[in-house]
């Protein structure tokens, strides 16, 4: 190809006996070296960059006896559609749905990661461990699969012991969900 | 009289070093990448900082379409055959010998158990064009993703004489949950508590 093997004449007068070349023409190899670089790059993905995240739900038997919560000690996520996420957390006893207070926040370091944080430290003062918040993670049917991902990545990241995915059909969430019309 | 040299220049360029690098990049995406399973099915998954790594095999993998369209797919060809003897059994189906070959090929599928047959006949290039409806969840005549479910668990006892496949579930970002949590009720059904969630790295401190 670019090797053009320009022979000094002088030289190769004097040697009539042909000396191989001790060089070897790389350019050939060079090419078969990109393409199958080319061939690599296109067929294959890095499988360096999945990771996967471990769920395990509690076994569904009516016959277990669990430890109960008490529901001061919860915060309720309500994942809402158009990546909206709603929180609240309720007092033990609650009669009158219409003046709890919720609020909504995102998904980001400063929304949901600091709700969390700020539910933790409130509940600390109070039982004096930093275990004793539980997450009652809700998601309504037509809310996206990622903040679903991204509610999982914040516990992950806050260490949060307990939390739960629980279908969002208690009263107090039929009355945010027609209250916001979600 | 001194003979004046003139340097010739030669057009030769040395490739030995060019080469090297050549084989040192080869090799390097020889070994950190993987191949592309033939896709039937565009999914953008989510970002988490979830560290543990995929798993090389024994694994049940569930595909979540963002229009919530499911796809199922076994790593171990042995395992897929079993599957498609335990498909036969249950909806009293008959598969031969090429449609069995196509099946042990298949990365992913997803449509009813009954077009099964039809799909795998097809040459391999048209399969591919084959725009493939999803598995069948729906109740009415039994639930076939339970059904699949249980069988691949089955198969792979069979194969494994233990219970090692994994559930891992590969779902896309805009996917409504509905389509999500439907597939976990069928394997909660069947007392599949743990499941994995397939997500792309991300760094923590965002």
């Amino acid at each position: 190809m670019t090797d053009l093997h320009v022979q000094n004449k002088d030289t190769h007068q004097r040697h009539n006996r042909k000396t191989s070349n001790a060089k070897v023409d790389f350019t050939a190899m060079v090419d078969l070296g990109f393409l199958l670089i080319t061939f690599f790059m296109l067929a294959t993905n890095f499988s360096l960059d999945n990771k996967m995240m471990t769920i395990v739900k509690p076994v569904d038997d009516s016959t277990f006896v669990g430890s109960s919560i008490s529901v001061s000690r919860t915060i309720s996520l309500l994942i809402g559609p158009n990546n909206k996420l709603y929180y609240y957390s309720l007092p033990d006893k609650i009669t009158d749905y219409s003046n709890i207070v919720y609020d909504s926040t995102d998904y980001s370091s400063q929304g949901l990661r600091q709700v969390i944080m700020n539910r933790q430290k409130l509940l600390k003062k109070k039982y004096g461990t930093t275990d004793s918040l539980y997450i009652m993670i809700k998601p309504l049917p037509n809310c996206r699969y990622v903040n679903f991902v991204n509610i999982l990545d914040e516990i992950a990241i806050t260490q949060i012991k307990g939390y739960c995915i629980v279908k969002p059909d208690e009263e107090v969430d039929r009355y945010i969900i027609n209250a916001l019309n979600l | 009289m001194p003979k004046v040299k003139i340097p010739r220049k030669s057009t030769a360029i040395d490739m030995t070093a060019m080469c090297d690098v050549a084989f040192l990049l080869l090799t390097f995406f020889i070994l950190t990448t993987r191949f592309r399973a033939a896709e039937v099915v565009q999914i953008d998954i989510p970002a988490s900082t979830a560290q543990i790594p995929i798993p090389d095999n024994d694994i049940m993998m569930f595909n979540i379409a963002p229009d919530g369209k499911m796809f199922f797919g076994v790593d171990k060809q042995e395992v897929r055959l079993k599957i498609l003897d335990k498909i036969e059994e249950r909806y009293q189906l008959k598969f031969n010998n090429q449609q069995r070959e196509a099946f042990r090929t298949l990365e992913l599928w997803g449509m009813d158990v009954n077009q099964l047959s039809d799909f795998l006949s097809k040459e391999p290039n048209e399969r591919a064009m084959v725009k493939q409806p999803g598995l069948k969840i729906d109740t009415t005549g039994g639930n076939q993703l339970e059904a699949l479910i249980l069988d691949a668990r089955k198969a792979d006892f069979d194969v494994h004489n233990n219970t090692l496949l994994r559930v891992a579930i590969k779902c896309d970002k805009t996917t409504e949950y509905k389509a999500f949590d439907k597939l976990i009720e069928a394997l909660q059904n069947l007392k599949v508590n743990k499941f994995n969630l397939i997500t792309s790295a991300k760094n923590s401190a965002e």
